[in-house]
């Protein structure tokens, strides 16, 4: 068995040199206008579905991990980031930590940086996510 | 044609099934299988059931980017880690068993 040495593989420099250049910022704003700052279904952690969640605008996205990866033939690149807003009861807008969470979205896109698939994880008790529940 | 059953185990495989919306839906058995085991809530046939949507922001059917599927079944939140794919056989989507994670 061949017993590869990844510690010091120029594939960690190729990796960081790509991600550097994604321009994630870009990406993760242009998803959230496409999508209208919307998502139209969602299953929260105990299995209820809301039909609509409505994200304030104010949100900023923070990049928390980034990775690639092949699936068969398919190569893609996944973009992992935290949502924050500053809550509105906050005096003190300087600090950071009024900042809430309000979850994280996951992007990821092939390899020529064509949108493949997303997924989310809302704060939904979050006082500025407005959760609209499955209608009997 | 029957409608779309709310429940995997209620889903007998490659009988064709009719969503709410019209689209003509079958399922094999690995399908049905892998349905049972990982979407225990039956989230995905859900999805299937509210049809074709946007891409970006939406659960229900949208493209598959794997060559030879047409459509996969995407659920956002929890559960949302697995992506059921269907061909087109004869007018009608079929979910043969092929999943992947996104």
């Amino acid at each position: 068995m061949t017993i590869i040495e990844l510690k010091n593989h120029p594939v960690w420099q190729d990796l960081t040199e790509v991600l550097e250049n994604l321009e994630a910022n870009a990406l993760v704003t242009e998803h959230l206008e496409l999508c209208d700052y919307k998502i139209c279904g969602y299953w929260d952690e105990k299995d209820e579905f809301y039909e609509e969640i409505i994200l304030p605008r104010s949100l900023f996205a923070e990049l928390v991990s980034s990775s690639i990866g092949v699936t068969g033939r398919n190569r893609w690149i996944q973009l992992k980031f935290v949502l924050k807003a500053d809550r509105i009861d906050s005096e003190d807008w300087s600090n950071a930590n009024s900042r809430q969470n309000l979850g994280e979205l996951t992007i990821i896109y092939n390899e020529s940086l064509q949108f493949v698939d997303e997924n989310w994880q809302i704060n939904i008790d979050s006082p500025l996510i407005i959760a609209k529940h499955q209608q009997q | 044609m029957e409608p779309l059953p709310n429940n995997w185990a209620d889903i007998q495989p490659d009988t064709i099934y009719q969503t709410t919306n019209g689209l003509l839906v079958s399922f094999s058995q690995a399908q049905i299988q892998l349905g049972i085991k990982y979407d225990q809530n039956h989230k995905h046939l859900k999805a299937i059931e509210k049809g074709i949507v946007a891409h970006r922001g939406n659960i229900g059917l949208v493209p598959s980017e794997v060559e030879g599927y047409a459509l996969k079944s995407k659920v956002l939140g929890k559960g949302g880690d697995r992506r059921f794919h269907g061909k087109i056989l004869d007018g009608v989507l079929h979910f043969s068993g092929f999943v992947t994670e996104h």
